[in-house]
């Protein structure tokens, strides 16, 4: 059972977007949703079982068991509460945000249910500041349930916008007042601290599966919502676990790179990616990650090397600046790295650079900087002739329009 | 701090931080390990110990 019923195009120029279609009135909600009311009936353990079978994973990268992590916080005293993460700081990704302006209400239902189970007393949107139009949607779906005499509380945290502040830790710390940074040495099944009320954040659209879950069973957790990357474009294109990514991508010609799953994941090339299936549990299993779900077909005339840099220097500046070999060692790997690109590097600089990016995974305090050398070290393994040629300073692509989205960065073409 | 210490156990990154060993310490190694955890300003450093059948 599908969210969405086509492509929803978010234009970078008017950045907006659009849909064939409106958004989804708290009337029309509870048409289609009828269970929307009626929270879990009777059986908390029924539905924990039904999330267990359905293998709902979280969709905000890590696609970690649900179910299990429902458990794990039914374990804690109640009082807590249910945060719904929507944050979105992957600069590709744009799928929260179309999940709240169209149907606020499923990923609301989803809160609602969550709390019930684990017995939490608020409910919480971590969202970032700027985003006008998702919070537009949400005082507006306050005010439906309202006028409805089904009111709703909420409690919502504008955040300055920031990568890592969308970690699940960093969160939770935001919720509590302290300073939004990722935590490291936490108990992952407990990170709010065993003996505490849970604080429980979900990305909102794990939390809105979880409503359709509920209303429509199983199935309706074998669909999962792509940012697709075009030009000056990104779509979000929702997608069932048994379709291959040819299917579900058939404009995708020839063999471009992609970059697959999200800024801290990788690059692989179609002719890999086309025969697998958009199904985060068969692709932890293959040993990669369905990530946010971003899926970028690198334009033929883009370099690779010139786009991994571009999104390793930002993603560096993103860092928390807790751990030196993170904020120090992504800075200095990305200064080298832009070497690379600008052909100014020789085989023994690359050496060295080779030497550094080695030693800054499971270094940092959170996964940050493990995630930006994944994808830089996807780009040399895949695209080896690439890096010769930067080597050796014969890349003919440089300077062509740049690809991947950039936060701060507009381009102009 | 803990790299003068603990010359044999920990080195230093090209940017100044620790790296640790990951393997096992050597019978040499835990005496100046256990000098540089109480040495860290930060308390950041700890020794684990884990117990082997024999």
């Amino acid at each position: 059972m599908k969210i969405f019923n086509g492509d929803i195009v978010y234009s970078a120029e008017n950045h907006e977007l659009s849909l064939g279609g409106t958004r989804v009135t708290y009337a029309e909600h509870i048409k289609t949703h009828p269970k929307s009311i009626a929270m879990v009936e009777s059986d908390n353990e029924k539905f924990l079982t039904l999330l267990d079978e359905s293998g709902l994973t979280g969709h905000g990268g890590a696609h970690f068991p649900v179910a299990r992590k429902l458990r794990a916080a039914m374990q804690s005293p109640p009082g807590g509460k249910v945060v719904a993460n929507a944050a979105e700081g992957e600069p590709g990704s744009v799928k929260d945000a179309a999940l709240w302006q169209y149907v606020p209400h499923t990923v609301l239902d989803g809160m609602l249910l969550v709390a019930h189970l684990i017995k939490a007393e608020r409910l919480v949107i971590w969202v970032h500041d700027e985003e006008r139009a998702t919070l537009r949607s949400i005082a507006d779906a306050i005010a439906e349930r309202e006028s409805a005499g089904n009111p709703i509380k909420l409690d919502i945290l504008r955040m300055p916008v920031r990568y890592t502040s969308g970690e699940n830790s960093a969160v939770i710390a935001g919720v509590r007042g302290e300073a939004i940074a990722p935590r490291y040495g936490l108990d992952k099944a407990r990170p709010w601290g065993v003996g505490n009320p849970a604080i429980l954040s979900h990305n909102s659209e794990t939390l809105a599966r979880i409503a359709m879950v509920h209303n429509f069973g199983r199935e309706a957790a074998r669909q999962h919502l792509l940012s697709i990357l075009a030009q000056d474009r990104r779509i979000v294109r929702e997608v069932s676990s048994s379709e291959t990514y040819q299917q579900a991508m058939p404009e995708v010609k020839g063999n471009p790179a992609i970059l697959f799953g999200g800024y801290g994941a990788s690059w692989l090339s179609w002719e890999t990616v086309k025969h697998l299936r958009a199904d985060p549990l068969m692709l932890r299993a293959a040993g990669l990650s369905f990530g946010a779900g971003i899926v970028g077909a690198l334009p033929v005339d883009a370099c690779v090397i010139e786009e991994t840099g571009r999104v390793l220097t930002w993603m560096a500046s993103q860092s928390a600046r807790q751990c030196g070999p993170c904020f120090q060692g992504l800075a200095d790997v990305s200064d080298r790295w832009n070497l690379l690109v600008r052909g100014g590097m020789n085989q023994e600089g690359y050496s060295i650079l080779l030497e550094r990016i080695g030693l800054i995974p499971g270094r940092g305090g959170c996964a940050h900087p493990d995630g930006v050398i994944r994808l830089v070290r996807s780009a040399i393994t895949l695209f080896g002739d690439e890096v010769d040629a930067h080597l050796n300073g014969s890349c003919t692509l440089l300077e062509s329009i740049p690809f991947l989205p950039i936060p701060g960065v507009s381009v102009m073409s | 701090m803990c790299a003068h210490i603990a010359t044999n156990t920990i080195t230093l990154d090209p940017w100044g931080y620790p790296i640790l060993p990951s393997d096992d310490l050597t019978e040499n190694q835990v005496k100046e390990a256990h000098k540089a955890v109480r040495a860290c300003p930060r308390r950041a450093l700890f020794i684990e110990t884990r117990e082997f059948e024999d």
